[in-house]
C-alpha cells in the first residue's frame, strides 16, 4: 500500500509535461468516457502514484497520492470506523482517488453530506507549465488562498495532473437499512421524493429509476444510517411516507448500493451519460426516454440522471448538458461555449493548452 | 508578471489627474442619479473602512448600484478607465478585504437585497448579493428549510461578502462553509465580461468553477445573483454545557467524543475570561469559575439524536467536567448559544482596544496550541481570550490592549503574528473564515510555496489584467495604508452585532 521506493516519480513527471505539446492523464481508465484519444498525446499514468501519505484518524483527515486505488483506502478508513461520505462511484471496479476527483464522480451516497467538491480540503498537481502546484491545507476548516481543491474537482484532466489529494473524512454510520417503495406511476413517486428530501428525516441516499419489465413502474430507494438501535424506529417512521415493498438490510442492503454505485445496470450499454438536473426535469427527461427502452436512473434525489444509451446526436440536443460518462465512443459531449472564467483559469494554468 | 499596471489616477504629479477623475465621474454620473453617486467627503467617510478598523483609505467614489446592469456598467467603466473598484456588503470584513483602494471607488452592494426565488420544493433560493445572511434563513423557515452557513455577524453581513470570502460559522465541522452551500453564481468579471458559473443542481460535468471563485475575495470580479442551496432544519437539538477546571480536560473531552464516531453539529470551548465576559455581557448562567467551558451540540433526526445523546453522556462524565448542564429547552438553548455568539464583543468591551484572530491548527494540537498562546501572553505582557471551533481547530484568539499605552499596539501585533507563524508550524492555516484581505497578505506566501503563489497571481492577472478587482487585497503588490487602531467595529459598539 505504501511506497517502499524512495523513488519520487513526480521530477520525471514534470519533465513529460514540459517536454511534451499534448498530455492525456490517465488512472484505471474506469471512466472510459473521459478517454478519447488525442492524436500525438503522451499519456501519463497515475499508476506510479499510490499510497497513503498521512492519516489521522482524530484529525478527520487524509492524504493519499492520486493512483491509489479508492478500494484500498476504504478498507484503510473502515478499519478505524471512517468512510469517504461522497461516496465514490466504481470502486469496485478499480477506480483511482486522482480519477474520481477529475471526472467529479460522488455517487448516490452524496445526498447525506455533499459531493467530492465538499470533502476535498488540499491538492498537489503538475500544471501545464510543468510546476507543481499546491491549493488548500490538510485542515478541515481553511480560507487561505484561491480554493484549487475545488477547481480540480470534475477538471478532467484538462488543468493539470493532480497528484496528490487530502480530504475530510467522517465516522461511518455503523448501521444502514434501505426502503425500496414502488409507484405505479411517475408523479407520486417524485411528490414522494420530494416530501422524503425536504424532511427532516435524515436520508443518506435517495434514487429513483424504472422497474425493468413492469412498464412505468418506478422503485424509490431510500437509504438510512445510523446507530444500530435508532433503526427499526426511523425504518417504521419512513414507511409512513414512502411505504416499503421490500426492505434490504445488513449485507443486502449493501450489495444494493455497491451495485448502484458500480453501474452494474448499465454495463451492457454502449454509453452511460451524465446528466446534471434539478428533480424537475426528470419528467422532461422521462418523456424523451420511455419509448426507446432506455435504462436509466435518477440519483442523489435526482439531481443526477445517468442514461443507459446507444449514442445518438439528438439525445445531446434534446438532453442539454450531459457527459458521456462511461463507453467508446469518441464523441464527448462537452457542455455548451466555453466560459471567459474557464478560459482564464486555462490560460493562466496551462498557457500551451497541453492538458486542455 | 506581477508589477501592477499604471492607474492613470494614481500618477498624482500631473495636472491631467483631476480631470481624468473628473471624466471618470461624469461617466458613472451617466449610470447612477446623484443621490446614488457618493463623492463628497461626508458621504465617503462611512466607506473608508471596513471591520478591521485599523486600515482607513478614501474612495474617489461610492456607487449605490440597485440592479445587475448597473453593477456591470460600472464595471466596465472601470475597465476602460483602467480605475480599480471595491465591492462591499455590509463592511463587517475582519481582515481588511472591503476597505477602499487608493484612488478607486468602492460599489456597495447592499441595495441588491432581493430574494429573486425560493423554491422549497429544489432546496434552493436565488439571491441578489446584498441579502443579509440570516434573511435567507428567515425565509426559508416557514417551509421547514434553513442555509446552513451561520457566521456570528449573520443579522448584518451581506451573502455577496459571504461568498467573497467563504465565510464560516460554527457549524463548519459537519456542513462545510460558504462555498458547500453555493450552486451557481452569475458574475461580472474584471473585464466587465458576464459570466454564468455552476447552476442549480448539486453536481456539474464542469470544473469547479464556483468553488474557485467562493473566497476569492473580490479579486475575480463581483457576484450579481447568488443560487444557494437549502437544508432541512434539524428536528430536535439536544445542547449540552459542560464546565471543566481546566482547558486541556475541555480539549480532551473533544478529543473522546471524535474519537467515539460521533459527529456533533457543533463543539465550541470558551476560557476563563471569555466565560467572564460574557455572562457580564448577557448573562446566560454560565459557571463563572470554570478554566474551560465545552458546549457540544447535537443535532438531526429524534431517534437518531436520542441515541447519540446516550452515547455522548458517559464520553464527557468520563472527562471529568464538574458540572454538566444540558439545555431543557429552547429557550435554555438559546441562553447557551447567546453567551457563546456574545463572547466575542463581550470581551472586547472588557478592553479599549483589540485584535481579533484567526487561525487554523490541527485539532489534536489545540491543546498545545493553547498553552502556546498563553505562554506567548505572559512573555508581552498581554491579555488574550481564547474562544473557539473545538470541532474544526479555529482559533479565535482575542488580544486585548491598550493603545493609548506607549508601544501596545505594536506587541499586540506582534502577539498576532507569533500566533499566525504558530498556526503554520503547527500544519494548520492562516485564516479559518476571516480571509487573508489586507491583514494576513504577508503570512500568505509563508504557507505556500513560490510557485504556489506564481499560480495565484497567473490566475489573477489572466482573470484581471489590469489588476483593478480589489488590488492588493489577499496577493500584496499594492500600497498598504497606514495602521491606526483596532477595536470593535462600529456595528458592535451599537450592540448590533457581535463576533465569534
Ligand atoms: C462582529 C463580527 C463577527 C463576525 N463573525 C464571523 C464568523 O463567525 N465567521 C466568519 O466567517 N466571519 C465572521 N465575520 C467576518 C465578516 O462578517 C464576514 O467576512 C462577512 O462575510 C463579510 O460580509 P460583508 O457583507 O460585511 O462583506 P464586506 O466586508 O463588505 O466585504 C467582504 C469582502 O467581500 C467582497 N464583496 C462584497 N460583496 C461582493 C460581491 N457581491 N461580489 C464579490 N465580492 C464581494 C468585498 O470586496 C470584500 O473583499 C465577523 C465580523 C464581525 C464584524
Amino acid at each position: 500500500m505504501s511506497l517502499t521506493t524512495t523513488y519520487d516519480p513526480i521530477p520525471d513527471m514534470q519533465e513529460i509535461v514540459r517536454q511534451s505539446t499534448k498530455v492525456h492523464v490517465c488512472g484505471s481508465r474506469t471512466k472510459s468516457g473521459f478517454h478519447s484519444l488525442v492524436e500525438g498525446a503522451t499519456i501519463l499514468s497515475t499508476h506510479s502514484l499510490q499510497g497513503i501519505v498521512s492519516y489521522d484518524p482524530q484529525e478527520f483527515v487524509v492524504t493519499m497520492l492520486s493512483g491509489t486505488q479508492i478500494s484500498d483506502v476504504v478498507a484503510i478508513l473502515a478499519k478505524q470506523g471512517q468512510y469517504l461520505p461522497f461516496d465514490p462511484l466504481l470502486v469496485n471496479r478499480g477506480a483511482t482517488i486522482g480519477g474520481t476527483v477529475a471526472a467529479n464522480a460522488s455517487g448516490p451516497g452524496r445526498f447525506r453530506f455533499g459531493g467530492i467538491r465538499d470533502f476535498l480540503l488540499g491538492v498537489r498537481f503538475i500544471d501545464g507549465r510543468g510546476n507543481c502546484i499546491r491549493g488548500g491545507g490538510q485542515v478541515v476548516k481553511n480560507a487561505a488562498g484561491f480554493d484549487y481543491p475545488k477547481l480540480m474537482v470534475g477538471s478532467q484532466g484538462a488543468l493539470g495532473l493532480i497528484y496528490e489529494l487530502t480530504f475530510k473524512v467522517f465516522p461511518l454510520p455503523e448501521s444502514y437499512a434501505t426502503v425500496i417503495s414502488r409507484f405505479s406511476e411517475l408523479d407520486p413517486a417524485l411528490a414522494c421524493m420530494h416530501q422524503l428530501a425536504s424532511s427532516p428525516m435524515d436520508i443518506e441516499a435517495l434514487d429513483l429509476f424504472p422497474v425493468e419489465q413492469e412498464e412505468r413502474c418506478y422503485d424509490l430507494a431510500i437509504r438510512i444510517g445510523g446507530i444500530a438501535t435508532a433503526i427499526s424506529n426511523r425504518l417504521s417512521r419512513l414507511q409512513k411516507i414512502a411505504p416499503a415493498s421490500r426492505i434490504l438490510q445488513d449485507h443486502e442492503d449493501e450489495i444494493f448500493w455497491r451495485a448502484a454505485s458500480n453501474f452494474d445496470w448499465a454495463c451492457n450499454a454502449e454509453t452511460l451519460l451524465k446528466l446534471p438536473i434539478t428533480s424537475r426535469a426528470i419528467p422532461k427527461v422521462e418523456n424523451f426516454l420511455t419509448d426507446s427502452q432506455r435504462n436509466r436512473r435518477y440519483s442523489v434525489g435526482g439531481n443526477v440522471a445517468w442514461i443507459a444509451t446507444e449514442w445518438t446526436a439528438d439525445l445531446q440536443a434534446k438532453l442539454g448538458m450531459a457527459q458521456t460518462f462511461l463507453g467508446q465512443s469518441s464523441t464527448i459531449i462537452r457542455s455548451s461555449e466555453p466560459s471567459p472564467f474557464g478560459q482564464a483559469i486555462q490560460r493562466a494554468l496551462d498557457p500551451a493548452l497541453k492538458f486542455g | 508578471m506581477r508589477g501592477s499596471p499604471i492607474n492613470p489616477l494614481q500618477n498624482n504629479q500631473t495636472q491631467g489627474v483631476s480631470q481624468m477623475v473628473s471624466q471618470f465621474l461624469s461617466k458613472l454620473a451617466q449610470i447612477y442619479p446623484s443621490p446614488r453617486l457618493l463623492t463628497h467627503d461626508a458621504g465617503l467617510v462611512p466607506y473608508e473602512s471596513d471591520g478591521l478598523t485599523a486600515f482607513r483609505e478614501k474612495p474617489i467614489a461610492v456607487v449605490l448600484p440597485e440592479t445587475a446592469e448597473e453593477v456591470i456598467r460600472t464595471v466596465r467603466c472601470c475597465f476602460e478607465s483602467n480605475v480599480p473598484f471595491v465591492a462591499r456588503g455590509n463592511g463587517t470584513s475582519l481582515s481588511g478585504g472591503s476597505l477602499p483602494v487608493k484612488n478607486g471607488i468602492v460599489i456597495s452592494m447592499n441595495r441588491m437585497n432581493r430574494i429573486l426565488r425560493l423554491d422549497p420544493v429544489e432546496r434552493l433560493a436565488v439571491v441578489e448579493p446584498g441579502v443579509i445572511n440570516l434573511n435567507v434563513t428567515k425565509a426559508a423557515e416557514p417551509y421547514g428549510l434553513l442555509y446552513a452557513p451561520d457566521p456570528s455577524s449573520q443579522t448584518v453581513c451581506t451573502i455577496g461578502g459571504n461568498v467573497a470570502f467563504n465565510s464560516g460559522g460554527a457549524h463548519c465541522l459537519k456542513y462545510g462553509m460558504t462555498s458547500n452551500h453555493v450552486l451557481g453564481l452569475k458574475v461580472v468579471l474584471p473585464d466587465g465580461s458576464v459570466d454564468q458559473l455552476g447552476g442549480q443542481s448539486l453536481e456539474s460535468i464542469q470544473p469547479d468553477y464556483v468553488g474557485m471563485f467562493v473566497g476569492s475575495e473580490g479579486l475575480f470580479g463581483i457576484a450579481l445573483e447568488i443560487t444557494l442551496r437549502l437544508i432541512p432544519k434539524p428536528e430536535v437539538y439536544r445542547t449540552v454545557m459542560c464546565a471543566y477546571r481546566s482547558l486541556k480536560a475541555a480539549g480532551d473531552a473533544v478529543s473522546r467524543i471524535i474519537a467515539s464516531g460521533l459527529l456533533p453539529g457543533a463543539m465550541e470551548i470558551m476560557d476563563n475570561l471569555s466565560i467572564q465576559a460574557a455572562e457580564a455581557a448577557v448573562h446566560p448562567g454560565y459557571p463563572l469559575d470554570a478554566a474551560g467551558l465545552l458546549i457540544v451540540e447535537l443535532e438531526g433526526e429524534a431517534s437518531q439524536v436520542e441515541a447519540e445523546f446516550h452515547r455522548l453522556l458517559p464520553l464527557i462524565h468520563a472527562s471529568n467536567p464538574y458540572l454538566v448542564q444540558e439545555a431543557k429547552d429552547t429557550f435554555e438553548r438559546q441562553q447557551i448559544w447567546k453567551g457563546r455568539k456574545s463572547a466575542f464583543s463581550a470581551v472586547g468591551r472588557l478592553s479599549p482596544d483589540f485584535i481579533v484572530q484567526d487561525g487554523v491548527v490541527p485539532r489534536g494540537r489545540l491543546g498545545e496550541a493553547l498553552e502556546e498562546i498563553h505562554r506567548l501572553s505572559e512573555v508581552h505582557g498581554i491579555r488574550v481570550a481564547n474562544v473557539f471551533h473545538a470541532g474544526d481547530g479555529n482559533l479565535h484568539p482575542l488580544i486585548l490592549y491598550d493603545g493609548k499605552e506607549p508601544g501596545a499596539l505594536h506587541r499586540a501585533e506582534l502577539l498576532a503574528s507569533e500566533i499566525i507563524e504558530l498556526c503554520i508550524r503547527f500544519g494548520g492555516s492562516i485564516t479559518g473564515e476571516h480571509g487573508v484581505g489586507m491583514e494576513k497578505r504577508n503570512y500568505l506566501p509563508k504557507m505556500f510555496q513560490p510557485n504556489d503563489m506564481e499560480s495565484m497571481f497567473q490566475i489573477r492577472n489572466e482573470i484581471d489584467p489590469r489588476h483593478i478587482a480589489n488590488p492588493g487585497k489577499m496577493l500584496m503588490d499594492g500600497e498598504a495604508p497606514a495602521l491606526t487602531t483596532s477595536g470593535l467595529h462600529p456595528l458592535e459598539k451599537a450592540g448590533v452585532i457581535s463576533r465569534e
